[in-house]
């Protein structure tokens, strides 16, 4: 019996969302009464309080791809056989979480926001139909994507580092896969404000970068973009927040000239406190918002910097 | 290469009503998983002559494969199972089944793509294609936005951090995003042919398949989600005054902008 956690690193270091994989694995290994593993790929140890960090270090799991990474983890989960495996769940979970799920005839539960113990079952909570219902499902061991934001992160070290074996097939190294895109490199998840530009920068797309820019400095945050503002060109790709892009969590999420569509919504809705500045007072974006200022972007930026300058 | 497009009926995530339970209410209008038309879009642009495009569903009624068919699958293929639920690995298991039988009786090339939407806008459980993938043994690339059959497989994905260009052999499995293209609509006179002609169809049921259903995990609550506090609105025509008051709110609600400055 044990709880195993997949801890995503990037540049050596624990992403935000493992942390708190760190911290959920950790209650339900103590209400399991069970240890708590964990599994690193493509590094020899990572900085995360687990029992056991097995690290899987291997010249093919240098780089992404889903097939490597399948294998991986049903190799380890196969052979230890835990309760419950927690990931990250985003894109990349996605990818190969449903075929480790598969080669183990395995439960797979994805964009679930809370796990517990309840009656010696694993209980896990996701919303369902755009968020309208939380469902509450019951297993007696599952694979959790767990959903960035709902928990507190956990920092700490491995009590100890086993490395675990690589033993991939050919038909696991059949695909290449390039990033495309050469980016800004902005690892949003780790910011703990971001400024986000939408389709409302349109009138003076630079003015609003700058702005953002500069407001996303004195807060000591990241800016960040929706789809529309990436796919116009305007910014970086990397910069996307939503369901094909990161998905944050920070303390203060700063929605400037975005409508809020679903896609948007479904990666940072989990922000502590939304400030949504728009035009237009009915966007869905005004829904998820604690605070709404109603008018120009640009000046109410310029604004907010000005009074932060004071 | 022959297509196989995976499409699933779901209860409209915008128009759905919930029984007291707190299930959705089997009268909510029913609709295609959005995602999946995509994928058909997907197989038909690929899809050169001669080449067939096929519609697979797991439910119990087909119209979803009618709708497929409409708009340019030449054939649908309805799993039936009669059990009240069933889940996901359920539904890969039987569609696997489906295309090998497919494969062994020719009616799939044996170079052929699957392709489904990157996730149901029901329950988010974005798996079964992928699971239909390890269980065909194939490949499978996740988050396409653009496909490319010149001379290999090659697709422009979602990546965490931007895009990736994914070169993979083929038969291989695609799951599509909501992006990757604008779904073509069906022409009244083939929505007719669609509903009339019954040798468009196929069904078999999922025990025949091999494959029982088989739900491991349960359903043990429903609730409605937390709602939040309305937001506080400023709407000042000047912007000075808007922002000094959104600083004073924020200061009171004891989470000053800039922290503690």
């Amino acid at each position: 019996m044990s709880v195993l956690i997949v801890a995503e690193q990037k540049n050596g270091n624990p992403s935000t969302a493992s942390l708190q994989l760190a911290a959920a694995g950790r209650q339900l290994a103590d209400a399991l009464g069970t240890g708590l593993d964990g599994i690193v790929l493509g590094a020899d140890t990572l900085d995360i309080a687990v029992d056991t960090l097995y690290a899987a270090k291997h010249a093919e799991l240098a780089s992404y791809r889903p097939l490597p990474y399948a294998r991986v983890l049903a190799d380890l989960i196969g052979q230890k056989r835990p309760e419950a495996v927690l990931f990250p769940d985003n894109l990349r979970s996605r990818d190969y979480a449903p075929r480790v799920a598969a080669r183990l005839d395995a439960e797979l539960l994805s964009g679930v926001t809370s796990v517990e113990l309840k009656d010696g079952k694993l209980c896990a909570t996701k919303p369902v139909f755009k968020e309208k219902r939380l469902y509450t499902y019951a297993a007696a061991s599952a694979l959790v994507l767990l959903k960035e934001g709902a928990y507190v992160p956990l920092a700490g070290t491995p009590a100890k580092v086993e490395p675990f074996p690589v033993a991939l097939e050919p038909a696991d190294l059949v695909q290449t896969v390039e990033a495309a895109v050469a980016g800004s490199g902005v690892d949003l998840s780790s910011a703990k404000v971001i400024v986000a530009l939408g389709g409302g920068i349109r009138k003076d797309v630079e003015r609003g970068k700058q702005l953002a820019e500069e407001l996303a400095g004195l807060l000591g945050g990241a800016v960040g973009a929706s789809r529309v503002a990436t796919d116009a060109g305007w910014l970086d790709h990397t910069r996307q927040v939503g369901q094909t892009g990161q998905t944050v969590a920070p303390e203060l999420y700063l929605a400037c000239g975005i409508s809020g569509q679903m896609q948007h919504v479904a990666g940072m809705r989990n922000s502590k406190v939304i400030i949504a500045i728009n035009t237009d007072a009915e966007s869905p974006i005004t829904k998820l918002a604690d605070y709404v200022v109603v008018g120009d972007l640009f000046s109410t930026l310029e604004e907010l910097i000005a009074s932060l300058k004071r | 290469m022959d297509y196989v497009v995976l499409v699933k009926e779901i209860a409209d995530p915008e128009g759905v009503v919930f029984d007291e339970q707190g299930l959705p209410d089997p009268k909510s209008r029913l609709i295609a998983n959005p995602r999946d038309l995509n994928a058909l879009e997907a197989a038909l642009t690929l899809r050169k002559d001669g080449e067939k495009v096929l519609a697979v569903s797991v439910g119990y009624q087909r119209g979803v494969l009618e709708e497929a068919v409409a708009i340019g699958a030449d054939h649908g293929y309805l799993i039936d199972t009669d059990a009240e639920s069933w889940d996901s690995a359920t539904a890969s298991k039987g569609i696997a089944s489906l295309v090998k039988k497919l494969l062994a009786d020719g009616t799939v090339a044996s170079s052929y793509l699957v392709l489904a939407g990157s996730a149901g806008e029901d329950y988010d459980n974005s798996q079964a294609a992928i699971r239909v993938a390890e269980l065909l043994g194939i490949p499978h690339l996740a988050y396409c936005e653009t496909i490319s059959l010149d001379g290999s497989l090659t697709a422009k994905v979602n990546a965490v951090g931007g895009y990736a260009q994914v070169t993979s052999p083929t038969p291989a499995l695609l799951t599509v995003t909501e992006t990757a293209n604008q779904p073509r609509y069906a022409s009244v006179q083939r929505k007719l042919k669609a509903k009339r002609d019954q040798s468009f169809y196929t069904t078999v049921k999922l025990d025949e398949l091999g494959v029982t259903a088989s739900e491991k995990v349960e359903l043990i609550a429903t609730a409605l989600p937390k709602e939040k506090p309305a937001a506080k609105v400023f709407s000042d025509a000047d912007a000075g005054k808007n922002v000094a008051a959104l600083l004073k709110a924020m200061q009171d609600d004891g989470r000053p902008l800039g922290g503690s400055r």
